[in-house]
C-alpha cells in the first residue's frame, strides 16, 4: 500500500526521508564502488521490470485485485543495495507519473516496501539459508510473507504517529489484508524463483550487491 | 576497386557454453566497399558471426580489420545494426540515440547537432529529433537505428536481418537506403531476395561452417540459392 | 498497443511548459511542503485550489482529462477513510488529509504533464550521484511500456490457449518477463558498447 501525500505529518515525513534518502545514497555508493558498469543496462531493465510488476494488477477470486511487490524477488537476483536502489526509483516514478504514492511520502513508502523487501528480506534470507540450507523454498516463502507484514506494521506506525488513525483499531484489518497479500507474494516469489532456476539458472548467479 | 582487404577472418571458432561450437573454422576475406551477404537457416550462426567481427564476443582465432587485430580503436570504424531496433534505441529521445555514438567517439559538441540533423535527413526522417522511440512505427525505428550508426560514419556496416518484419514497400525503401551508403557491408539475412539484390558475394553458412561462397555472377536467382538451402539440412 | 504518455502536454506551448525544469522542481517541493504544514482550516486551502486552476488554464491542460487522472488516488483513500473513522474526530482529520492529498497530487501531475521526461532526466543528472539515477530513470522511461506490452502479449497468448491465468501462472509470466528483460539488457549493452560506450 503506497501512502499518498497529505497523510503523514511533517515529523514523520522528515524522519522517513532522512532515513530512506540517506540509505539511497549509501546504496549508490556501494553500487558505484563495486558494480561492474556493464551491469547498468541490467539495472535499468530490472527497474522497468519491477515497475511493470507493480503496475500489473491481477485478479483475486471475489472481484478484488492485488499488486505484487517483487522487491524481495529482485533483491534475491541483484542483491540488497541494487534492489533497494531500483525499487526506490520505481516507487518514485510511480508516484510521479501514476499517482501511486506521494512525493514527500517517498521516504516512508520506500522504507515500507523497498527497505523491508530488499534489505531486510535479503539479509534474513542469507542468514536462514546458511543456517538451514535444505529449506530454501520454505525460507523464500516465509521471508516474502514477513517482508509484507513488516511493511504493513511500519505503515500503521507512520500513520499513527501522524495522528491519522488509531493503532489498536486498525491493526486487525490491516494485518488481515496483508496476511493475504503476504501469502500471495510468497507463492509468487517461490514460483518465480524456481522458474528461473529451471529455465535460466545463470541469472540467479549474477553478482549481488 | 575490390583489391584492398578490409576484413580478414582466420580460423575463427566460437562457442557460447564451451561445449558446442556455434562457429567452426571460419575463414573469409572481405574487400573494401564490398557487400557480402551471409545466408543460412535460423540458428546457423549468422548473428554470432557478426558479433564476433564487431568484437562484441570473445572468440578463438583471428579477425583483422585493416590489418589490425581487434582493439577498442576499431569500434569507431564499425556500425552494427541490430535485428531488433528496440535494443539499439535505448535512450528516451531520438536525438540522444543518434548522438550517442558521435559523443562517445569524441566528436566536437558543436558539430553533433548538425550531424544528428544530417543523419535523420539521410534516412528520410528529418525533424525527428525530439520524438520518443516508443511512439515510432517499426519501420521508423529501423531507420532511426540506422541513423544512429551512420552518424559517426563507420567504414564497415554489420547489418543483422535488416529487412526482417518490414512490409514489402518499407523493405524496398530500406534496401535502397542501405545500398546508397558507401561502406564495406556484411549483411546477415535469411531473405534470399536481399542476398540476390545486394550481395557482391553471397556466403552460405550452415551449422556454423561456411558451405559455399558465390560471386555475383554465379548467383543467378533466388531459386538457385533456395535449392542449396534445401539440400543443406538446417537445425529444426 | 496505445499508451497515453504522461508528458504529452509538455509539448504544448503553455505557461508551466516554459518554466525551467530545475525551477519547477524547487517550486513543486516548496508547494508540497506548504500543503503539508498548513493548519486544518478551510480558508488556508482556498489559495492552493485557486492556484491549481490558474496553472491548469494557463498551461492548456483540459480539466476533465486532469480530473480523470487524479481519480486514481481514490481507492487508496477509501482504505484510509475506513481506518480513520475509528478515531475520535476521525472524519474531520480524514477530510483535511484528503484535501491535502488532492492538492498535492494536482501539483505533482501539473509538474509531470508540463515537463518533458528527457528534460527531467537532464536535470537529475546534475544532482549529486545523479548520473546513475538519471541512467536508470532513462532506461525505465524507455522500456516500461515495452515490458507492459510484452506481458500483455504473453498473457493473451496464455488465455487464447484456453488457460485462465492463476497466481502461479502470473509468477511464470513474470519470471518469463524477467528473463526477457535480462536478455534484452545483454543486447542493449552490446549496442551501447558497439557505439563506443566506454566502461570506466
Ligand atoms: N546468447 C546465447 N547464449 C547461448 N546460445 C546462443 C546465444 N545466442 C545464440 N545462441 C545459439 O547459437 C546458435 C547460433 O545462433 P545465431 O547466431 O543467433 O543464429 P542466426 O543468427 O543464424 O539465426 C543457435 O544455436 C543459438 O541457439
Ligand atoms: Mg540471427
Amino acid at each position: 500500500m503506497h501512502i499518498p501525500d497529505g497523510f503523514l505529518d511533517l515529523k514523520t515525513v522528515s524522519a522517513t526521508n532522512v532515513f530512506s534518502i540517506g540509505f539511497l545514497f549509501y546504496s549508490i555508493k556501494k553500487i558505484t564502488k563495486k558494480l561492474n558498469p556493464e551491469r547498468i543496462p541490467l539495472l535499468g531493465l530490472s527497474c522497468a521490470f519491477i515497475f511493470t510488476l507493480e503496475v500489473i494488477s491481477f485478479p483475486l477470486p471475489g472481484g478484488t485485485t492485488v499488486h505484487l511487490s517483487g522487491a524481495f524477488f529482485i533483491s534475491l537476483i541483484l542483491g540488497p543495495f541494487s534492489g533497494f536502489f531500483i525499487t526506490f526509483i520505481s516507487l518514485f516514478v510511480q508516484a510521479l507519473i501514476l499517482g501511486h504514492g506521494g512525493i514527500l511520502t517517498i521516504g516512508a513508502n520506500s522504507l515500507n516496501i523497498a527497505f523491508t523487501g530488499c534489505v531486510m528480506g535479503y539479509y534474513f534470507y542469507k542468514f536462514f539459508e546458511e543456517l538451514f540450507p535444505s529449506f530454501k523454498t520454505m525460507w523464500i516463502f516465509i521471508i516474502s510473507f514477513l517482508t509484507l507484514i513488516t511493511g504493513s506494521l511500519l505503515l500503521l506506525i507512520e500513520l499513527t504517529i501522524s495522528g491519522k488513525i488509531l493503532f489498536s483499531k486498525s491493526l486487525f484489518p490491516v494485518l488481515f489484508a496483508h496476511t493475504i497479500a503476504g501469502i500471495i507474494e510468497g507463492i509468487f516469489t517461490v514460483s518465480a524463483i524456481s522458474f528461473l532456476q529451471r529455465v535460466k539458472p545463470e541469472i540467479l548467479k549474477t553478482q549481488k550487491i | 576497386m575490390e583489391n584492398k582487404i578490409k576484413i580478414e577472418i582466420k580460423n575463427l571458432n566460437f562457442s557460447y557454453d564451451e561445449e558446442k561450437y556455434v562457429l567452426k573454422n571460419i575463414n573469409l576475406k572481405i574487400y573494401e566497399n564490398e557487400t557480402v551477404c551471409i545466408i543460412g537457416e535460423n540458428g546457423s550462426g549468422k548473428t554470432t558471426l557478426l558479433l564476433c567481427i564487431a568484437g562484441l564476443l570473445k572468440y578463438e582465432g583471428e579477425v583483422k580489420i585493416d590489418g589490425e587485430i581487434f582493439n577498442e580503436n576499431l569500434r569507431k570504424k564499425m556500425g552494427f545494426l541490430f535485428e531488433n531496433p528496440d535494443d539499439a534505441l535505448f535512450m528516451p529521445r531520438v536525438f540522444d540515440d543518434i548522438a550517442f555514438g558521435p559523443k562517445n567517439f569524441g566528436f566536437e559538441e558543436e558539430r553533433i547537432k548538425e550531424i544528428v540533423k544530417e543523419s535523420l535527413e539521410k534516412v528520410g526522417l528529418p525533424g525527428f529529433e525530439e520524438r520518443v522511440p516508443h511512439h515510432l512505427s517499426f519501420g521508423e525505428k529501423k531507420r532511426i537505428a540506422l541513423a544512429s550508426i551512420i552518424s559517426y560514419s563507420p567504414e564497415i556496416l554489420l547489418l543483422d536481418e535488416p529487412t526482417l518484419a518490414l512490409s514489402p514497400v518499407s523493405k524496398e525503401n530500406f534496401l535502397k537506403l542501405i545500398k546508397s551508403i558507401r561502406a564495406t557491408k556484411i549483411i546477415a539475412t535469411h531473405d534470399l531476395e536481399v542476398a540476390v539484390e545486394t550481395g557482391d558475394r553471397v556466403v552460405l553458412l550452415n551449422k556454423g561452417t561456411i558451405k559455399k561462397v558465390w560471386n555475383k555472377s554465379e548467383v543467378k536467382s533466388i531459386k538457385y540459392l533456395k535449392n542449396f538451402l534445401l539440400k543443406e539440412p538446417g537445425e529444426r | 498497443m496505445k499508451h497515453h504518455f504522461i508528458d504529452d502536454f509538455a509539448y504544448k506551448k503553455g505557461f508551466l511548459q516554459r518554466v525551467d525544469t530545475g525551477l519547477k522542481v524547487i517550486l513543486l517541493i516548496l508547494l508540497l511542503l506548504c500543503v503539508l504544514v498548513i493548519p486544518e482550516k478551510v480558508l488556508f486551502y482556498i489559495p492552493f485550489i485557486i492556484l491549481t486552476f490558474l496553472f491548469l488554464i494557463f498551461s492548456k491542460i483540459p480539466f476533465i482529462y486532469f480530473l480523470k487522472r487524479i481519480l486514481i488516488i481514490f481507492p487508496f483513500l477509501l482504505v484510509l477513510f475506513s481506518l480513520s473513522i475509528f478515531k475520535e474526530n476521525g472524519l474531520r482529520i480524514f477530510l483535511f488529509s484528503f484535501l491535502k492529498s488532492l492538492i498535492s497530487i494536482s501539483f505533482v501531475f501539473l509538474f509531470v504533464m508540463t515537463t518533458k521526461m528527457t528534460a527531467l532526466s537532464e536535470f537529475i543528472k546534475k544532482l549529486p550521484a545523479g548520473f546513475l539515477i538519471s541512467d536508470i530513470f532513462s532506461f525505465l522511461y524507455r522500456y516500461f511500456f515495452l515490458l507492459q506490452d510484452e506481458f500483455e502479449k504473453m498473457k493473451r497468448a496464455m488465455i487464447s490457449k484456453g488457460k485462465n491465468p492463476k497466481l502461479k501462472d502470473y509468477a511464470l509470466l513474470s519470471g518469463n518477463l524477467f528473463i526477457r528483460s535480462y536478455e534484452r539488457s545483454e543486447r542493449v549493452l552490446k549496442a551501447m558498447i558497439s557505439r563506443g560506450w566506454k566502461i570506466k
